[in-house]
C-alpha cells in the first residue's frame, strides 16, 4: 500500500525542524524535497522509497546551512523553540544532544520520526542488526545523562 | 480546464437520443433540464465515458473521455444505483475510493470527512439496506466526491431528498463550484434556478437553449400574462395559447399563458420565472 | 522504561504545527494505486464463500484420498459433479456488479467496470484453477487413467458450466439470474453424474467427446468473457 503523504510529511517535516529550528524553513524544506522525490518518481511508498525522501531532505539541511555560511547577509533567521519546553523535555533534548552523532541520529529517525528499523538502516545506510545494536546503546546513553541530570 | 463536447450524437436502433449536440463547459454549475426522455441521461453518460457516442468527440483539455486520465477528474452519480448487500456506508465508499485509486488511508480520511458532509456520519456502520431512499442519494453524492472530482457529473441528485436536504445539497454545490465543472441534471427547476450558472435546456434529444438564467428567461419576457375568464373562453385560450397554469375560481377560470400579445382587455403582464419557460416547452410532455 | 523514553524522546522534540501543509499536499499530485496494488485490494471484497467452498474442495479431496485411495475414481466423479457449483459462485461473483446494479457507478471510477471485472477474474481465475489442478494431480495418481484425464474430467463440467452462467448474466438482468445460473449449474453437475456413471471414462472414443465438449465450453466461456471485458454500454439500462 502506498503510505499515507500526510504522515510521511509530518515525520520529514520533524526531522527538518530539529536540524533548522524554524518551521517555515523547515517546511520549505520539507516541500522541495516532495517536489524533489516526485520529479523521478511516480509514487511514494514506506521502506524504501523513505530513504530516498531522508536522504534528499538531509542533503538539503546541509545545503542550507551551507548558503547560510557563505552567505552572511542572509545569515540570520530567528530559532523557535519545541511546543514543550517543561523540565523533563529540556532534560532530554539535553541529554540527548550529549550522544555521539551516529547515535542521535538513530533515536532521532527511530523515535522522532517513528521510522521503522528497517527504513532507518535503509537511510543510515547500515545494517538492520546494527540499528538495534546502536539503538539500545543509545538508549542506555541517554537513561545514564537522564538519571545523572534529574 | 474546458469540457469540449463537439458534434456529439447517439443513436439507438430507430431513436435519436442526442443529435449533434455541441457545448463548452468551464468552471462552474451547469443544470441540465428536460423531460424524461430528452436525452439528459444520455448525455451524461457519454460525458462520463461510459456510454459511446455514436459519432462526434467529447475529451478535457484534450484528454479523451474514454481514458484512464479524465476518469481520475471525474466524479458521477447515476440516476439509479445499487450496492452490494452486505456493504455499510463506510464499506461502500471506501470500496468506490479503491476503485478511484485513492490509497486506503487517504481513503478513510476522505470517507470520514465526506460522510460528516452528508450528515451519515452516525450511520457509517449502519447497513446500506437499511436506509432511506434520502440517505441512499446522500451517499451517492458522497462518493461521487471522493476523488475530489474536478468534472462532477450529477444525474437527478436532488431525487428522494426532503426540502431540508435540498437546501444542504444546493450549499455544497455552490461553494465546490468555484473550481471545477459541475453538471446536474433535473425536471425540478427550483432546484437549478439558484445554484446554476449557466442553463442547458433539452428537448428532442437536442439542446434549444444554452445560456444564464436572464438569457433564457429573455425568449418569454414581457409573454407571460394571467387572467381570469369564463369556462368556454378557457377552452378557446388553451386552443390559441401555450397554457402554463390554469386554476378554477368559482365560475370564472384563472389562466397563466404565454402570448406575444396582449391575449384580452383585463390581461396582466407578469414577470416571467425559469418555471415559466420549463412548462412552455415541455407541458405537452410527461415530465 | 524503554517505551518511556520513546514517548518522550518524541515529546521533547514537538515541533510547532507544519501551516502550509493542507495546501502543498492538495496542489501536489497524490500516489496513485497502481493496477496491482488495486488488484489486491479486490481480494478482500471477493466473498467468503467461494473461499470456502474452494477449500472445503480440496480438503475432502485429500481427506478421502488418504484414507481409502482406491476410492479415487469414485471421487473424480464426486469431484467434477460439484466443480459446475464452484464455477457459478465463481461466475456470481464476477458478475456481482450487474447483479447488484452497480455497473454504472464503477463503470465511472479510474479503474473501471472492465478493470474490476478483469480483477475478479485474475484473482478467482488462478484460485480455481489451483483447485482444479491441485485436485487432479492429488486424485491422477491413484486412478487408472492418470492425472491429465483427471483434469480433463473435473475441468469440463467446470468450463461448461462458466460458460453457460455467463451467458445467463450476460442476457438476464438482475437476482433472477443468479437463480437461473444456480439451475444451470445443477443441470450441468446431473449430467456430469450421469455420463460418468455409465463408465463413460473408460471408453476411448468417449474421450474424444468430452474434448469437444470441454472445447466447446471453452469457447463459450471465452467469447462471455471477451463480452464482458470489452463490450460497451451492454450493462446499461434504458
Amino acid at each position: 500500500m502506498a503510505g499515507d503523504l500526510d504522515d510521511i510529511y509530518n515525520k520529514i517535516y520533524r526531522y527538518c525542524f530539529y536540524k533548522v529550528r524554524n518551521s517555515a524553513i523547515a517546511e520549505d524544506i520539507t516541500q522541495e524535497a516532495f517536489l524533489k522525490y516526485f520529479a523521478q518518481n511516480k509514487i511514494l511508498k514506506h521502506g524504501e522509497d523513505m530513504a530516498y525522501l531522508y536522504t534528499i531532505a538531509k542533503h538539503l539541511c546541509i545545503d542550507f546551512f551551507r548558503k547560510r555560511r557563505d552567505d552572511a547577509l542572509t545569515g540570520d533567521y530567528p530559532q523557535e523553540d519545541f511546543c514543550d519546553n517543561s523540565d523533563t523535555k529540556i532534560a532530554v533534548r539535553n541529554a540527548l544532544e550529549r550522544l555521539a552523532e551516529q547515535h542521535k541520529e538513530i533515536l532521532l529517525l527511530r523515535y522522532l520520526s517513528g521510522l521503522s528499523a528497517n527504513e532507518t538502516a535503509e537511510i543510515m545506510e547500515i545494517s538492520r542488526f546494527k540499528v538495534y545494536r546502536l539503538e539500545k546503546t543509545a538508549l542506555a546513553e541517554m537513561k545514564k545523562y537522564l538519571k545523572g541530570a534529574v | 480546464m474546458e469540457l469540449r463536447i463537439d458534434r456529439v450524437t447517439k443513436k439507438y436502433d430507430k431513436k435519436i437520443a442526442c443529435d449533434r449536440i455541441s457545448l463548452t463547459l468551464e468552471k462552474g454549475v451547469y443544470g441540465l433540464l428536460g423531460a424524461n426522455g430528452a436525452g439528459k441521461t444520455t448525455l451524461m453518460r457519454m460525458i462520463c465515458g461510459i456510454l459511446d457516442p455514436s459519432s462526434g468527440s467529447l475529451s478535457c483539455d484534450g484528454i479523451d473521455v474514454s481514458q484512464e486520465e479524465y476518469r481520475e477528474l471525474l466524479g458521477y452519480l447515476p440516476q439509479d444505483f445499487g450496492y452490494y448487500p452486505e456493504f455499510t456506508a463506510q464499506d461502500f465508499m471506501m470500496y468506490i475510493a479503491a476503485l478511484k485509486g485513492i490509497p486506503k488511508s487517504k481513503a478513510k480520511v476522505k470517507t470520514a470527512e465526506l460522510l460528516e458532509m452528508v450528515s451519515l456520519k452516525n450511520e457509517a456502520k449502519k447497513k446500506i439496506k437499511t436506509f432511506s431512499g434520502g440517505m441512499k442519494q446522500r451517499l451517492g453524492i458522497a462518493q461521487a466526491l471522493l476523488n475530489d472530482p474536478k468534472i462532477l457529473v450529477l444525474d437527478e441528485p436532488t431525487a428522494g431528498l426532503d426540502p431540508k436536504e435540498r437546501i444542504k445539497f444546493r450549499n455544497i454545490i455552490s461553494r465546490m463550484g468555484a473550481d471545477r465543472i459541475i453538471l446536474l441534471s433535473t425536471h425540478i427547476v427550483s432546484d437549478i434556478e439558484h445554484i446554476a450558472n449557466t442553463i442547458l435546456i433539452m428537448k428532442d434529444g437536442q439542446m434549444i437553449h444554452e445560456g444564464s438564467l436572464e438569457d433564457i428567461i429573455a425568449v418569454i419576457r414581457d409573454k407571460v400574462w394571467e387572467c381570469s375568464v369564463s369556462c368556454a373562453e378557457a377552452d378557446e385560450y388553451g386552443e390559441k395559447y401555450p397554457i402554463i397554469n390554469t386554476r378554477n375560481e368559482g365560475d370564472m377560470v384563472f389562466l397563466r399563458l404565454v402570448s406575444d400579445e396582449k391575449p384580452c382587455e383585463d390581461a396582466n403582464n407578469v414577470e416571467a420565472t425559469l418555471e415559466d419557460l420549463y412548462l412552455y416547452y415541455f407541458s405537452g410532455e410527461e415530465t | 522504561m524503554k517505551r518511556n523514553i520513546k514517548k518522550e524522546i518524541r515529546t521533547a522534540f514537538e515541533p510547532p504545527e507544519p501551516k502550509g501543509k493542507a495546501d502543498f499536499l492538495a496542489a501536489m499530485s497524490y500516489p496513485k494505486l497502481t493496477y496491482s496494488e488495486f488488484l489486491f485490494s479486490q481480494i478482500g471484497y471477493i466473498r467468503k464463500r467461494v473461499w470456502f467452498v474452494s477449500a472445503a474442495v480440496v480438503f475432502a479431496a485429500v481427506r478421502i484420498v488418504y484414507a481409502i485411495p482406491e476410492e479415487a475414481k469414485f471421487l473424480v466423479w464426486l469431484i467434477a459433479a460439484f466443480v459446475p457449483f464452484l464455477a457459478m459462485l465463481t461466475t456470481v461473483e464476477i458478475s456481482r456488479s450487474k447483479i447488484y446494479g452497480m455497473s454504472e457507478i464503477e463503470a465511472g471510477c479510474r479503474f473501471s467496470l472492465p478493470q474490476v471485472t478483469g480483477a475478479r477474474m485474475i484473482i478467482l481465475g488462478i484460485c480455481n484453477f489451483a483447485v482444479i489442478i491441485t485436485v487432479s494431480i492429488l486424485l491422477g495418481n491413484h486412478v487408472p487413467f492418470g492425472v491429465a484425464r483427471s483434469a480433463l474430467y473435473i475441468f469440463t463440467p467446470y468450463i461448461v458450466a462458466s460458460g453457460i452462467s455467463f451467458m445467463i448474466f450476460s442476457k438476464v438482468k438482475g437476482q433472477e439470474a443468479a437463480y437461473l445460473s444456480a439451475a444451470a449449474a445443477l443441470v450441468v453437475s446431473f449430467a456430469g453424474i450421469m455420463v460418468s456413471s455409465r463408465g463413460i471414462y473408460e471408453k476411448p472414443l468417449a474421450n474424444l467427446y468430452i474434448i469437444a465438449v470441454c472445447l466447446g465450453g471453452t469457447l463459450m466461456a471465452v467469447a462471455q468473457t471477451k463480452k464482458l471485458l470489452f463490450g460497451k454500454d451492454s450493462y446499461l439500462w434504458n
